[in-house]
């Protein structure tokens, strides 16, 4: 694969401390990485080690205590809110653990909701055809209640990649599959990433899928260290 | 005994760590109590004041009432019966007056023994026998005439001296309702004025008192009154109009009561059914410990009756506050003390129909148990029994709700059939008004791709909601409409007394004129149009036997068919009339014109043989015309025109209008009180307050009466607000997530909040428009109703300002940042 020598992703010495009735609480120290258009990598660590802290940073969910986030360029510690959410509409798309679809809309309403959300008329083609992809056309008009996980966290990648996002950030993505389904999900995202030339950060304790990604990360007292890859 | 020391330990921990889900239900039920206590003490304190009062308010234990003087003594010599006190009255309606005014009056022509029970109380002095030159003058007629005790009086060319101002008297038990300012004056007193006793119009009154009345006088007393056709009561057992007018407020206040409960059991069920669905998992990881089913429903039961009895005791305690407060209110202004009788055991009643009330919420919405597998819970299918809510919860709550509230509104109404008649009419009310509630939803959400994301968003929660939605739209929008409804009829009735009616309405009437006055009234005032005024029963429709049908109980026949009518003649017709049907006739013999809406009630039709008693001889006569009477003149209006040819022989009073100035209805006051003190002249200008005044007071009761099912149809939504907060949060995150501001991601959640009462506010103000226009219109004959109150307006506003207020607290109330917001667990 061929990746872009400009980091899509770059993060400059981020701290992120909690402020707990014990006391301050560290949870990330000094972490600085860079990921590549295209590339996908993978961020390991066990439980509480600040995976999923640090995931929230790259995606505009929480900001740094010290430190620089940069993605395609800007800075997005220096966003203002409604800048913020701009940028996750145009820039990011999610994959959640726990799916968090919207209760109340239909599949396909789901998939839609990033480009409802930016405006200007939805491309219902391009929504029918990642239906078809995640494999979802029977269910296309039912609610979220009636899926089960697995079809769930299709309706979410389809909605990570509708509007065709610079980087997709997963959280768990087969996290609350079973290993068969969870093996499909992650085949359809990495073939879903490839086909838009996307980026991909996936937070994971699975080294089976840590092992699929072009990249690892392993975060390890409240740092993260670069490690080799096993099956190359 | 274990089963019973987990449920309790359970059901006391699931209440203090989930109280806030307990809040809303409480404050409804708090609510209902209040209103079932204060309508269990009102209609038992009116009930016992009434009895109490009986011989009071009638004069005596025993009354008999005719329009002629009578041998009353001998007739209870007839049956045998020795009173130990008796008193004859007299009363007539005439004009009193002083040298600058004048006013129609009731007079109480009285003896030395009345009363026989209760007092006359003075506003200064104590009552005694009046002497032939004295009266007593009510508080109303001492203010309108402008007069102070000891001020002279004239009555039929002769002074008296004004000896007292009654503020209290026995046989008036809400004196402020009186038409006509009341006097009391003795037989000597009446002698004196020497008015021939045949120009008025009098009532003459025997009543008796009767200590050791027994049951067997009792039965000869009604024998005597059926065979004799005598007007005769006895007090506390005959119903007077008063009982029955008791009786229709009761019966209102119940139906009332009844709307509420209904309400608080919708809420306690929406409360019940969140609980279950926000605790699925904790529920069935206990089933899946092992707890059984039923042991459960015990615990979610069990805490629900922690707050019951609490409810029911602090509603019961409420009421009784506000009842004593009433009765404070009412003592001021009427001077009547109604009692406070059995508060303990109406609180125990009151907690026991709020214990009954729960009950039927909750049987239906703990059934929702059944949907809670360990199975499904511990795979992840969180939501599994949710297809099935939608349509079965509704059977079962119609099902599981209907027992105990008709058996509730049996005994409160006394009867199965009405108990069954109300509760089927509210849920029917219910079940119409629901329907259209969901086709309209359906219709939006079908077609809801037309919309904007926000607004499209807000249709797919409202369908999300699913039957609590419905339940709490349905209650909102019955409450708001019975409330814009009433405010709206308000307005146009005040509008049209104020505004229409005085524009066309005479400004005096002359009332009670006989045949011998007319003449010299007339040359007095020759623009008084005066019309006859006969008194006349219906003996006969087109063969039917009318007096024998209404006494034989014929449903066919209307009971009202049963009294007194007046009838008068004319050639020509009014310019409020208009024919119907048919042609006016020519003063021929035999031919009748029928107000249209009586023809209708009373089954008269064009060509109709209709034939009338009058004063002992049948008058027969054919329908000729229909007509309509547009009532906003304010004209003379009668059910019956005859022919001159048929009545003109009969005697009769006449009654007469006139727009006089002021100063010419001074000059016709001062004219009639020394010569014709008999009749009586109203001026209308100050006839409109009165009515005014009555009919504000009734309706301003009848919104004190809504204002608790608004208050629980507020809360049922509010409950729905608060319990839908934490997934409608994590809703939030996850838009947030997707690139919606926060800004917008608030706006649409208040939206979302205040859709349903936003679209129960303007639905019900449109519906109200449609039942004030067929009230306005239609049945009180008020031209155009008002469409637009302002005060309406603002009361609407404010509702769906308290539920968009607790929509704003929650969500600004929200700190909680955007990655903790998206792993946070929903059924917190």
């Amino acid at each position: 694969m061929e990746n872009d020598t400009v980091p899509i992703l770059k993060v400059e010495g981020v701290t992120k401390t909690f402020t707990t009735p014990q006391g301050p609480l560290t949870i990330l120290r000094e972490v600085s990485f860079s990921v590549l258009q295209g590339e996908k990598v993978a961020i390991v660590g066990p439980s509480g080690s600040g995976k999923s802290t640090l995931l929230a940073l790259i995606g505009l969910l929480d900001t740094p205590t010290e430190g620089r986030v940069t993605v395609k360029g800007v800075d997005i510690g220096t966003l203002s809110e409604p800048e913020q959410a701009r940028f996750r509409n145009m820039h990011i798309g999610f994959v959640f653990q726990s799916f968090e679809l919207i209760e109340p809309f239909t599949v396909t309403e789901n998939i839609e909701a990033p480009l409802d959300i930016r405006g200007g008329d939805v491309d219902h083609a391009r929504v029918r055809e990642l239906i078809d992809h995640v494999d979802l056309r029977e269910r296309a008009h039912t609610l979220p209640y009636t899926l089960s996980g697995g079809e769930k966290q299709r309706v979410a990648i389809a909605r990570a990649l509708v509007h065709a996002p610079t980087l997709i950030l997963a959280d768990e993505p087969t996290g609350s599959l079973d290993r068969i389904t969870g093996k499909k999900v992650l085949d359809l995202l990495l073939t879903q990433v490839e086909k838009t030339h996307g980026t991909l950060v996936v937070i994971t304790h699975d080294e089976a899928v840590a092992e699929r990604m072009d990249r690892i990360f392993e975060l390890r007292d409240r740092t993260l260290y670069e490690r080799p890859h096993t099956h190359l | 005994m274990k089963d019973l020391i987990l449920i309790c330990k359970y059901s006391v921990r699931l209440l203090t760590r989930e109280w806030r889900r307990f809040v809303l239900p409480s404050a409804s039920l708090v609510i209902t109590g209040v209103v079932i206590m204060l309508m269990l003490l009102l209609t038992e304190g009116g009930s016992t004041l009434i009895g109490e009062k009986a011989r009071e308010l009638q004069g005596g234990d025993m009354v008999i009432e005719s329009n002629t003087p009578i041998d009353a003594d001998a007739l209870l010599n007839e049956i045998s019966i020795v009173p130990e006190k008796k008193s004859y009255t007299r009363a007539f309606t005439a004009s009193l007056g002083t040298r600058e005014r004048a006013l129609p009056v009731s007079f109480e022509v009285v003896d030395g023994t009345y009363p026989l029970f209760g007092t006359i109380t003075l506003q200064s002095g104590v009552y005694r026998a009046l002497s032939p030159d004295e009266l007593l003058l009510d508080q109303a007629g001492a203010e309108r005439l402008n007069v102070k005790v000891g001020d002279t009086l004239l009555f039929s060319e002769k002074t008296y001296t004004l000896a007292g101002i009654v503020t209290e008297e026995p046989s008036s038990l809400f004196g402020g309702f009186r038409f006509f300012p009341r006097a009391f004056m003795s037989d000597a007193g009446f002698a004196r004025a020497a008015l021939p006793t045949e120009l008025l119009r009098t009532e003459y009154r025997y009543a008796y008192a009767l200590p050791n009345l027994t049951d067997a006088m009792r039965v000869r007393i009604l024998a005597y009154k059926e065979t004799h056709h005598t007007d005769i009561t006895i007090a506390g057992t005959s119903r007077t109009g008063f009982d029955r007018s008791l009786s229709t407020v009761s019966d209102f206040l119940i139906i009332a009561v009844l709307i509420t409960i209904v309400l608080g059991a919708a809420n306690v069920y929406t409360s019940t059914v969140h609980l279950i669905a926000s605790e699925r998992k904790s529920f069935a990881v206990l089933l899946a410990l092992g707890m059984r089913a039923r042991t459960l429903g015990s615990v979610v039961g069990t805490s629900l009756l922690l707050i019951v009895i609490p409810s029911g005791i602090i509603g019961a305690g409420l009421g009784t506050l506000l009842f004593t407060v009433a009765q404070g209110v009412i003592e001021t202004r009427y001077g009547i003390s109604i009692p406070l009788h059995d508060a303990l055991f109406q609180g125990f009643i009151t907690t026991l129909l709020i214990l009954v009330t729960t009950l039927s919420a909750f049987v239906p919405g703990v059934l929702r148990l059944r949907g809670v597998s360990p199975k499904d819970m511990l795979h992840g299918k969180d939501e599994g029994a949710r297809e099935k809510q939608t349509l079965s919860a509704l059977l079962v709550i119609v099902i599981g709700s209907l027992a105990p509230l008709v058996l509730l509104a049996s005994l409160l109404l006394q009867s199965f059939i009405r108990g069954i008649v109300v509760i089927g009419g509210i849920l029917v009310s219910y079940v119409v008004i629901s329907s259209i509630f969901v086709a309209l939803l359906s219709l939006l959400y079908r077609y809801r791709t037309r919309f904007t994301f926000m607004v499209r968003g807000v249709i797919a929660h409202k369908k999300a909601d699913g039957v609590l939605g419905v339940i709490s739209f349905t209650s909102l929008f019955i409450a708001l409409t019975a409330l814009a409804t009433l405010a709206l009829t308000q307005v146009s009735l005040t509008r049209y007394l104020e505004q229409d009616l005085v524009r066309t309405i005479p400004t005096t009437y002359v009332i009670d004129i006989q045949p011998s006055q007319k003449d010299a009234l007339l040359s007095a005032f020759p623009d008084l149009t005066v019309f006859p005024n006969i008194r006349a029963r219906i003996v006969d429709i087109d063969g039917r036997r009318i007096q024998d049908l209404v006494e034989a109980g014929d449903p066919n026949t209307d009971r009202e068919l049963r009294r007194e009518y007046n009838l008068t003649m004319r050639d020509s017709l009014l310019s409020s009339e208009s024919i119907t049907e048919g042609v006016w006739g020519e003063g021929n013999a035999g031919e009748m014109s029928v107000d249209r809406e009586f023809a209708e009630r009373a089954n008269i039709q064009l060509g109709s043989s209709v034939t009338f008693l009058i004063q002992g001889f049948d008058v027969r006569g054919t329908v000729t015309s229909l007509r309509d009477t547009d009532s906003r003149s304010g004209l003379p209006f009668f059910y019956f025109v005859l022919s001159p040819m048929d009545v003109g022989e009969f005697p009769s009073v006449y009654f007469g209008y006139a727009y006089y100035t002021a100063e010419t209805q001074r000059a016709l006051e001062q004219f009639l009180l020394p010569t014709m003190p008999n009749v009586s002249v109203i001026k209308t200008d100050a006839l409109a307050p009165i009515v005014r005044s009555i009919v504000n007071t009734l309706l301003t009761l009848v919104f004190l009466i809504i204002i608790p099912p608004l208050l629980i149809a507020t809360l049922l939504i509010a409950t729905i607000v608060v319990s839908s907060y934490p997934s409608r949060k994590k809703e939030g995150a996850r838009l947030q997530a997707l690139g919606l501001p926060i800004n917008r991601v608030r706006l649409f959640y208040l939206l979302e909040t205040i859709a349903l009462t936003l679209a129960g506010a303007i639905m019900a103000y449109v519906s109200s428009l449609l039942v004030t226009y067929f009230i306005t219109s239609r049945y009180l004959k008020l031209g155009q109703p008002v469409l637009f109150d302002a005060e309406l307006f603002l009361g609407l506003g404010f509702v769906v300002l308290f539920v968009a207020m607790i929509g704003a607290y929650l969500f600004t109330k929200n700190r909680m940042p955007l990655r903790e917001l998206l792993a946070y667990e929903t059924n917190r």
